[in-house]
């Protein structure tokens, strides 16, 4: 067997592409956004109407599983947005570009 | 040997002789100092000596070679300067582009004669500006043109040049007789020698005027050759002997053969934008800058240049507050079709040491040369992704080096299959 050289790997510092960013979402009682801001200091938006919704169960057999439900709205000044809740923290999050695998 | 006009006599060679340019181009820009002592001489590199004087000067008893420091004592009212090559280059091809448009063929001629070589000789070298350029103008083919009427070409010839510039011109069979015609001619006035007469209208004139050296003139002059026409008694193998090649086509010239060909100045179109600020000189980087951007725009708006044509050189003349002048050329890499692509490269050839005019700036004036058809960039057919690699590389490294590290990053499959967005895609460090 060959020992262990002790070089480094060289690896790579991988940087996220895509990351969500956390978004403050007021809901009705069924969980469907009402209102969304984007930071802290960013401007409140209303939601007209949820284009679309699904929802992703993921790595359920490791030790932090994903669970999201993703929603697409339509906000009050005409642009789309992509969030989705993580059930399982229960925060919500912006992420662009999520549903075109998905759907 | 006649100075009217009348048809067309036997010639071929026309030569504007413009004499003492150099002085001629300052009164040209200062006309009130015309019939005044001036006095030239002291330029940056040259000895502080008298250069060249007006004849109102050589009256006063000023002659080349005078030191500067007398002139004042031999003349109070000496009008003293120094002499500006950019200008002299500027009046002359003014001239030059302009006869152009006369005939076709021009040749832009040294004047080159034993008295030149002579005094080159006791002074050391010759500066460029202080050589009488002459222009020939090959009359071949010109009759129809001109209706048959040579005090027509005359006349257009003479248009060319600013009366006080003091044009003379001759016409003569050749170039070395058009030349002596020229020499001979009464200031702004013509003198034509047709072919036939060329040998009876050397015959008189000085030997000092035959493309000799100064040696063979004086050894000419210690034998008893004083004239054109002795020479022309001397057996051709004589002189050959004697003088070698020089000797032989000087004889030659002495019996009316001069098949000297005239050598046609290349026709290059030039675009030409100026701007003058007399009331408030350029005198900051900032302001030169906007100048510049102003004359590219009025350049670029040139009909020539709205058509799509490209430059591959560009050339700066100014003239400065302090009474100097400032010039500069550059040439491009490659030829340039935009405004903004000839700004870029302008600015940053004019970020390197000393290419900035010293003094604030009274007469700004752009030259686009070298004009071609539009280019476009060819990419190669095979290889073209290890350039476009070998460029992101340097430009990596230079990015590195500046920021201390390489900003630049390269996107890369993760898991693309991934449900999970996120996951789908990374960046890595961009290494070349």
């Amino acid at each position: 067997m060959v020992a262990h050289s002790r070089a480094t790997m060289g690896a790579y510092t991988l940087r996220t592409l895509n990351a969500a960013q956390a978004i403050a979402v007021e809901t009705d009682a069924a969980g469907t956004p009402l209102l969304v801001r984007r930071s802290s200091g960013g401007q409140t938006r209303t939601v007209v109407k949820v284009l679309d919704r699904w929802r992703i169960d993921d790595e359920w057999w490791r030790e932090r599983p994903i669970s999201r439900l993703y929603h697409v709205l339509l906000l009050e000044n005409g642009t789309r947005l992509t969030v989705y809740h993580d059930l399982r923290a229960g925060s919500w999050h912006a992420q662009s570009d999520a549903g075109s695998w998905a759907r | 040997m006649t100075s009217l006009l009348y048809g067309w006599p036997n010639v071929d060679v026309a030569c504007v002789w413009l004499p003492q340019l150099p002085l001629r181009a300052e009164i040209l820009r200062h006309p009130a100092w015309d019939g005044q002592p001036i006095v030239m001489g002291g330029g940056p590199s040259d000895h502080k000596t008298v250069q060249l004087c007006s004849p109102e000067a050589e009256k006063a008893g000023i002659r080349a070679g005078l030191p500067l420091r007398e002139v004042l004592a031999l003349c109070p009212q000496a009008i003293v300067i120094h002499p500006d090559p950019v200008r002299i280059a500027g009046t002359l091809e003014e001239v030059l582009l302009r006869l152009q448009r006369v005939a076709p063929a021009v040749e832009l001629g040294d004047e080159d004669t034993a008295a030149l070589r002579k005094r080159a000789r006791a002074q050391g070298a010759t500066p460029g500006w202080l050589r009488e350029s002459r222009l020939f103008v090959d009359l071949r083919g010109l009759q129809q043109a001109y209706q048959r009427e040579l005090s027509i070409l005359e006349r257009a010839i003479r248009a060319v040049a600013p009366p006080l510039l003091q044009p003379c011109i001759g016409f003569a069979g050749g170039k070395f007789a058009a030349s002596m015609a020229a020499r001979l001619a009464p200031l702004r006035g013509c003198h034509v020698v047709p072919a036939q007469e060329t040998v009876e209208f050397l015959k008189p004139l000085p030997v000092q005027y035959l493309p000799f050296t100064p040696d063979i003139v004086e050894r000419l002059t210690l034998l008893g050759i004083i004239t054109i026409g002795d020479l022309a008694r001397l057996p051709f193998s004589a002189v050959q002997a004697q003088f070698g090649r020089p000797g032989a086509r000087a004889w030659r010239l002495a019996h009316g053969e001069d098949d000297e060909p005239i050598i046609a100045h290349p026709v290059t179109p030039v675009v030409r934008a100026a701007l003058r600020c007399d009331d408030d000189p350029l005198g900051s980087v900032e302001t030169f800058q906007a100048a510049l951007d102003q004359l590219l725009t009025r350049a670029f708006s040139n009909f020539i240049m709205r058509r799509g044509c490209s430059a591959r050189q560009l050339r700066l003349r100014a003239l400065l507050s302090d009474g100097s002048s400032w010039e500069r050329s550059f040439t491009f890499k490659e030829p340039l079709s935009g405004k903004h692509a000839v700004r870029q490269a302008l600015r940053s050839k004019l970020k390197a040491a000393n290419m900035l005019p010293t003094a604030p700036i009274q007469e700004l004036a752009l030259e686009l040369l070298g004009l071609g058809p539009e280019t476009a960039r060819q990419l190669p057919l095979f290889g073209s992704r290890i350039r476009q690699q070998r460029q992101l590389a340097e430009a990596a490294r230079q990015l590195a080096a500046r920021y201390g590290y390489s900003p630049l990053y390269r996107p890369v499959e993760v898991e693309p299959w991934s449900r999970i967005p996120e996951r789908r895609w990374a960046l890595t460090p961009f290494e070349p």
